[in-house]
């Protein structure tokens, strides 16, 4: 029966889905959270709501009627279960719908991370406990932070004890900050965590950065209660005036001082800044959004001021047979960088020479950001229809399944090979005879199959440029990591 | 019995065979080649080399594809045209299978048709753009000794010197699709270049990043898949292409996106060096060499280009060491070592712009700011603490 109820929670993908169709920007499941700490009252109710209870109506699963696994899954006309299979398959891997109009952002960014590590980080609802699992995606948000804004920086404090610790300096070395978690690792959360405490060390932090920065601070809250030693509203009033972003993750619930804060640093989107976990895929993905650099505001971009030129240096690198010290830190290394200004030599890049103070840097990585600035298009789902003009992912080749008026006809017509293979061929050009008859099978599939008419699907995602289609796999991977289009790229000729 | 007894055999013996690939380290991979078809470049790459020919370069290409495969049963290999002027980028093996049937059971005559109207689509697209190329004053020449190549490779290599050797069966099947494909891609293009010189000087942009980009969709979704899980996997580029062919941005997204996949990307660089491409390897830890002697290709591409993805840690790659990673000014195209970049859209700029405004991005600066990096160094009397001043 085990696997019985592992079917029975894939409807959940295919409405999650649904939900993310319509671009609803933050997660659709944390309404109940919401509702429970609206009050400012914080319970200790369950931390998590698993998505897999809530129901179609927005209520809870058990207020749902009840739906078999095996009613999902219907043959279709063929007696197939096929493409009702694959459909579910497909409907579990998660299509990336993140908005990609170009917005102007702060590419070059300042950040402190602050971490709750408190006695209440000891709680065991994640495994193996809070902190440690706290610490493991902290390392990965590092490290990809650092990818994918190579020009930022990044500083990490602690709450412990009722204080705020300084676990890693202000840099824009990733090692240097990894270095620092793991060591971290070490150390049992202990004490009260206090929030005034972590602001107003961090608005220390920030205090020296240069105006072309971005100012941000990213909480993570495990605790319900903050023991602060004096007004905390007046230092949210001053970090307001500092123009510091704060985002907030909650692990428990949420709490009304949070949302105050981050109601009057993100001006009053709360949606985006304050989110509280469900579960460990969230957490993950939570932090793992604060990746992407934030969008510069309406009132910023009209700043008169103007903006910032930042003088860079382009080192070359130089290779030599015997090591020789480097001058950010001191250790024997073969070849290196040349700082074009003073020529010392550094060891890795991106940094600012120690030297001359000039930010040295690989023009590569100025192009890593590009991406932010320049977001590759959405593909558009093709809609189901009984006849598909590709056959095969552009990219990747593995052939789609076959649309159903195609499958029926493959049937129906045990005449000659050759004859459905041209008309299949011909694509959407079908003589209109066929074409009818289809959609009029087509029709009569759907009325009969009205429960799962949601999780057939095309399998086909299509670039609005080049019109080639593409699968599921493809249309993750070219959003999340490639962020090209093979279709527009392969063409001779420019697309306009 | 024999028959039986010897399937029985291969069979368990191949199974085997796979057990052991998966309790030594010796997971199978997948070689990916990508043939840089430019026929101009190609044109000009010939003129300058007398003793080189495209066939050459085919056929050391296939020696190192039949030797890849035979290193390991398990092991794959697929091939990618870029830049051809027709088909642009594009898989030439393996191809789909029901292409394949579909390019063999339907008669020539329909697929005249279809291509003429994609032919026509296409043409309309070039219409709206009007954007020139430069050097295409000596049109009618390039068409000629391109069709004369074509003839050569089309009637001899294919079908009959891989008939009539005796060969392992795969290695001739898999060079005979690659060979026929290439020739079909030839017979296309003279015709190609002839409309598209006649259609007033079109703009027909690189298609490199897109060979990649589809290589590695394509091994993003065979390292996804069940069977081949642990399949580790290489690029290959033999380019002659200078890098005003490679689109910047998309090909820095090709670059990232390799090495988070850890996939090698080699270059195999023949004509110019390409700065673009240099990048690409060393940023993915693959070889760049540049050949010297194109007629030793297939030594190179046997030896220095031949480093299977298990061995990069511990072989010592023969690669250039010293990179130039200097910058390129947006507006002048001036390689500049300090250069100043806009906060907004992270233009690179060689000096700083009069009018104080983004080029590219058009957003304002900071009066103060530029006024500060615009004033001239002081000498002071005093020796009082050394200030830095920006120029």
């Amino acid at each position: 029966m085990d696997d019985d109820d592992e079917s029975i929670r894939v409807p959940s993908g295919v409405r999650r889905r649904a939900n993310l169709n319509v671009r609803s920007s933050d997660s659709p499941n944390n309404k109940s959270d919401n509702r429970e700490a609206k009050n400012g009252k914080v319970t200790e109710t369950k931390k998590k709501a698993p998505e897999a209870l809530k129901g179609v109506n927005g209520g809870y699963a058990w207020e749902d009627e009840y739906r078999r696994s095996w009613d999902i899954v219907q043959e279709d006309e063929s007696g197939s279960i096929e493409t009702i299979v694959s459909g579910l398959v497909e409907s579990q891997k998660k299509r990336y719908l993140k908005n990609v109009t170009p917005f102007q952002r702060g590419i070059i960014r300042t950040m402190v991370l602050v971490l709750d590590y408190s006695y209440v980080m000891r709680e065991k609802d994640f495994r193996p406990n809070r902190s440690s699992m706290m610490i493991s995606y902290t390392i990965e948000f590092v490290s990809d932070f650092f990818d994918q804004n190579p020009i930022s920086q990044l500083s990490i404090v602690i709450m412990r004890n009722g204080l705020a610790q300084v676990v890693s300096e202000v840099s824009g070395n990733p090692n240097d900050h990894i270095e620092a978690l793991k060591r971290l690792k070490r150390v049992e959360p202990e004490g009260d965590p206090s929030l005034q405490n972590a602001l107003e060390m961090s608005r220390g932090l920030l205090l020296h950065v240069a105006t072309h920065c971005t100012r941000e601070i990213l909480i993570i809250f495990g605790a319900l209660f903050t023991s602060d030693p004096g007004n905390i509203h007046s230092t949210i009033q001053s970090l307001v005036k500092e123009k510091i972003n704060i985002r907030v993750i909650g692990l428990t619930a949420r709490v009304a001082i949070c949302e105050e804060l981050c109601k009057l640093t993100n001006f009053g989107d709360l949606k985006s800044s304050y989110n509280v976990v469900l579960n460990e895929m969230h957490f993950k993905e939570l932090i793992l959004d604060c990746v992407t650099p934030l969008a510069v505001t309406k009132a910023e971009s009209e700043n008169t001021d103007g903006f910032t030129l930042v003088k860079m240096g382009f080192p070359s690198r130089v290779s030599d047979s015997e090591p020789t010290l480097c001058s950010c830190h001191s250790r024997l290394v073969y070849g290196g960088y040349i700082c074009p200004n003073c020529k010392s030599r550094v060891c890795t890049l991106p940094t600012v020479c120690p030297c001359c103070d000039l930010m040295l840097i690989l023009s590569t990585h100025l192009a890593r950001s590009y991406h932010h600035l320049f977001p590759l298009k959405l593909f558009e789902e093709v809609p189901v229809s009984g006849f598909y003009k590709s056959k095969h992912c552009y990219s990747c080749q593995v052939s789609f399944p076959k649309g159903e008026g195609e499958m029926k006809k493959m049937r129906d017509t045990k005449i000659d090979k050759d004859d459905e293979r041209n008309s299949s061929d011909a694509g959407i050009e079908t003589p209109r005879e066929s074409f009818n008859a289809i959609n009029k099978h087509e029709s009569k599939t759907n009325f009969k199959n009205k429960n799962n008419s949601r999780i057939k699907i095309s399998s086909r995602y299509r670039c609005t440029n080049c019109e080639q289609d593409f699968c599921i796999d493809c249309d993750i991977f070219i959003h999340e990591t490639l962020h090209n289009c093979p279709g527009c790229e392969s063409k001779c000729t420019r697309v306009t | 019995m024999d028959a039986i007894s010897d399937r029985a055999f291969t069979e368990t013996a191949a199974n085997t065979a796979q057990n052991i690939h998966k309790v030594i380290d010796e997971t199978p991979s997948l070689l990916t080649v990508i043939l840089d078809l430019h026929p101009l470049e190609w044109k000009a790459y010939m003129e300058k080399n007398d003793n080189v020919e495209f066939r050459q370069v085919t056929s050391a290409m296939l020696v190192m594809l039949n030797s890849h495969l035979a290193l390991n049963s398990g092991n794959k290999v697929s091939v990618y045209v870029a830049n051809s002027f027709y088909h642009g980028a594009k898989r030439i093996f393996p191809m789909n299978e029901e292409d394949l049937k579909v390019e063999s059971e339907s008669d020539t005559s329909i697929e005249r048709k279809s291509d003429e109207s994609k032919q026509s689509s296409v043409d309309i697209d070039e219409n709206e753009n009007e954007n020139n190329d430069d050097d295409d004053d000596d049109d009618d020449e390039i068409v000629k000794p391109k069709r004369r190549v074509v003839n050569q490779i089309n009637t001899e290599p294919s079908k009959q010197l891989l008939k009539s050797i005796g060969i392992y069966g795969q290695f001739k099947v898999i060079d005979e699709k690659i060979l026929d494909a290439l020739d079909s891609l030839y017979n296309d293009e003279p015709e190609r270049l002839r409309e598209l010189i006649s259609k007033d000087k079109n703009f027909v942009k690189g298609t490199m990043t897109g060979a990649i980009s589809s290589a590695l969709t394509a091994i993003n979704k065979l390292q996804k898949s069940e069977e081949t899980i642990n399949m580790k996997a290489r690029v290959m580029i033999i380019s002659v292409s200078g890098d005003n062919t490679l689109p910047y941005v998309s090909m820095m997204n090709t670059i990232f996106a390799a090495q988070k996949m850890k996939v090698s990307l080699d270059v195999c660089k023949l004509g110019e060096t390409s700065i673009f491409l240099q990048q690409t390897s060393d940023a993915t830890n693959g070889v760049y060499i540049d050949i010297k002697h194109p007629s030793g290709l297939i030594q190179y591409l046997s030896s220095a280009l031949f480093i299977e993805p298990l061995l990069r840690p511990i072989v010592v790659l023969p690669t250039n060491t010293s990179i130039d990673f200097r910058a390129s000014c947006f507006v002048t195209n001036k390689v500049i070592d300090i250069g100043y970049v806009c906060s907004v859209c992270l233009c690179i700029l060689s000096m700083v712009p009069t009018d104080e405004k983004c080029p590219t991005c058009f957003s304002k600066f900071e009066h103060k700011l530029i006024a500060r990096m615009k004033r001239k160094p002081k000498v002071l009397p005093l020796e009082v603490k050394k200030r830095k001043i920006a120029q």
